[in-house]
């Protein structure tokens, strides 16, 4: 099996709170550890709040991690010197949810694209501006766009200019955080068809993050499942979708409206997520949690194993179990 | 029986420095006592505006209702004094929006915001108004809700706030309750909670309701009819079975086309060519055929009328009732 593009170990991310009542610390992400492989996609789903979108800009560099480390291509961006580091950061490049706010009002859109070259080493003007055109044509957008302003576009437009600034350095991985939420469904399905094709033309790798399940399972080879900053599944798709083994993951599931279902929605659980601020003792999803027990009130489960790619964190799950389910 | 709610042949214009923009273009549609009806268009498809017009609640300087008739009870709405409308709202007609933390005022707890509706309409003295508030918040199955009514709403969740403001919209036995895009912004657990407890609630009150939302499946696992709109029309309604299985009108086809699912074999996405067309100057005809893959001639000339496919399923198409 090849490497993995990019590895997460063990990362933790807390954000200080100074308050009237002494410092306290707030943990975004509580020790998570992730690996995308070259050309896949992984989904990131959780509800807000479960910390998805602060791993994705501890990904990016634009937070700085607590403890752990991130690798990516095997090298540690944390030890990089200067230089170094800014050639990785350019093959990681980011998609985010709102491209009203995430692309600057006051630039063309063919400004707006030639930006990263000409900060990134690329002098001769005609050359960018024939690598900004061919930019806008992998997205579908034609020369007639160059001099317009992000306002003149409409919001599917907008992201795929943010999609075409973000392919400008040749990216190897980007963190697309939730790229459709903003955009109306016939809108949505033209990104996530362009996202694909993009994909299989530059084998390029993606951290998908997505509230949206039916948006993750379309996209993603691998997901995993945040809750309150961990990771308490990871599986391939099909599997997850198929056979959820985490409680949360099957309340996530039962929860989202199914279009091919009439039956009134099932309410599985009726109280809502603790705060960070204050975790819940052992296994941070216990107090929602319909099979908690003693064990899951005081200590707080590890991953398992339960084939190659599907990992569980549950105390009530056992590989026997999953067994004698599989025979019958 | 007699409809709660009958519109007929609405047409709101917003009128701007650039001329008028047909915003609402001619709709019908009935919604019958205790019935689950689902509005469900893209942005700027005019469902929020249908919501609003119901309620007077258009921009007097701008916004004006142009033709057509919104019959509540029987009785004529369009025309109302804006006191006549104050005696209508929160009354007999209420509203839940999308956005629960602007809907309530950050300044005054919950027990004032709840029990102020309460002395208004039903005219009960303060202490009366409180139990009767408190027995609403129990009701929406808010936890502890003595302790609820004390605190402000920046202290709860956009869950807890929008059980508060569904509390404050049935408590004065409201029969038709618009709500607009109530769990757009909730997280899934969250909206699963919510639907229920907006099914459950007005289930046993008798309330109709209008759920106006973007989302298909949520129409799927909620309304017993839908309408779809597109553009300041309706292009089609009828039960959520015979629509979302059995979609007669293009777009109806082309947006489920369009949605990835959560079961099944996963297919490339069919997107919809084009954008939403601009309300100032309106494609000619049907509004939808400059993006519609099965157009015609006559699409671009007359604008098909809303009729009858099947039994209480209409479609406004040339190619699909037209010609029957």
């Amino acid at each position: 099996m090849s490497k993995p593009i990019l590895s997460l170990r063990e990362v933790v991310k807390e954000f200080p709170i100074r308050g009237a009542r002494g410092n306290l610390s707030f943990r975004a992400v509580n020790h998570v550890s992730l690996d995308v492989f070259p050309g896949e996609t992984v989904g990131l789903v959780g509800e807000s709040g479960c910390g998805k979108s602060t791993l994705g800009y501890m990904v990016m560099d634009l937070l700085p991690i607590t403890q752990g480390e991130i690798l990516f291509e095997g090298q540690k961006l944390a030890d990089a010197s200067k230089v170094e580091r800014r050639k990785l950061q350019a093959k990681i490049q980011i998609v985010f949810q709102d491209p009203q706010s995430s692309l600057n009002p006051r630039f063309r859109i063919g400004q707006i694209v030639e930006e990263p070259l000409r900060l990134n080493g690329w002098r001769d003007k005609r050359e960018r501006k024939n690598l900004v055109l061919q930019l806008l044509s992998k997205v579908s957008l034609g020369e007639e766009y160059l001099r317009r302003y992000p306002h003149e576009l409409s919001g599917g437009q907008r992201q795929r200019v943010a999609i075409a600034r973000a392919l400008s350095l040749n990216p190897q991985l980007i963190v697309l955080d939730e790229p459709t939420s903003a955009l109306d469904v016939s809108v949505q399905a033209q990104i996530l068809n362009l996202l694909r094709e993009l994909q299989q033309n530059l084998n390029l790798s993606y951290l998908f993050i997505s509230h949206n399940l039916a948006v993750i399972r379309h996209l993603s080879s691998k997901v995993a499942v945040m809750y309150l900053g961990q990771i308490v599944e990871i599986s391939g798709t099909d599997d997850l979708f198929a056979k959820p083994l985490h409680p949360y993951t099957k309340m996530l599931l039962s929860s989202v409206p199914n279009l091919n279902d009439e039956r009134p929605l099932e309410v599985a659980v009726e109280s809502e997520m603790p705060s960070a601020m204050h975790p819940p003792s052992g296994c941070s999803f216990h107090p929602r949690c319909p099979q908690a027990s003693e064990l899951c009130r005081q200590f707080n489960p590890e991953l398992q194993r339960v084939n190659d790619l599907h990992w569980v964190s549950c105390h009530n799950f056992t590989q026997k179990e999953e067994e004698t389910k599989g025979d019958a | 029986m007699e409809p709660l709610l009958k519109i007929k042949d609405l047409h709101v214009d917003f009128l701007s420095y650039a001329g008028a923009a047909h915003a609402l273009n001619g709709i019908d549609f009935e919604l019958f006592p205790g019935e689950f009806l689902g509005l469900v268009g893209e942005s700027g498809s005019g469902k929020s505006l249908t919501a609003n017009s119901v309620l007077g609640l258009l921009p007097r300087k701008n916004a004006v209702i142009a033709k057509g008739s919104i019959l509540f009870e029987g009785e004529e709405l369009v025309g109302k004094s804006e006191r006549e409308y104050q005696a209508l709202r929160g009354k007999k007609i209420s509203m839940v929006f999308q956005e629960p933390m602007n809907a309530l005022n950050p300044a005054f707890k919950i027990g004032s915001q709840v029990t102020e509706i309460l002395k208004l309409h039903q005219g009960v003295t303060a202490k009366k108004a409180r139990t009767e508030a408190v027995r609403w918040l129990a009701r929406v199955r808010i936890p502890h809700p003595e302790e609820i009514m004390n605190v402000y709403p920046f202290e709860l969740s956009g869950g807890m706030r929008q059980r508060v403001l569904l509390a404050m919209a049935l408590s004065c036995g409201s029969k038709l309750l618009l709500a607009d895009e109530p769990t757009t912004a909730l997280d899934v657990s969250i909206q699963a909670q919510i639907l229920r407890l907006i099914r459950d609630t007005t289930d046993s009150l008798g309330t109709s309701v209008l759920l106006i939302t973007h989302d298909l499946a949520v129409v799927a696992q909620t309304c017993q009819r839908v309408a779809v709109m597109y553009s300041g029309n309706i292009v089609e309604s009828g039960p959520v079975s015979n629509v979302l299985r059995l979609p007669r009108h293009p777009y109806t086809k082309a947006l489920l086309q369009a949605l990835p699912h959560l079961d099944g074999p996963i297919k490339a996405l069919q997107s919809i060519p084009g954008t939403v067309p601009n309300l100032l100057t309106p494609p000619s005809g049907c509004r939808f055929h400059p993006r519609c893959s099965v157009a015609e001639k006559r699409c671009q000339a007359d604008r098909p009328k809303l009729l009858s496919v099947a039994e209480n399923h209409y479609v406004a198409c040339w190619r699909e009732s037209h010609h029957v």
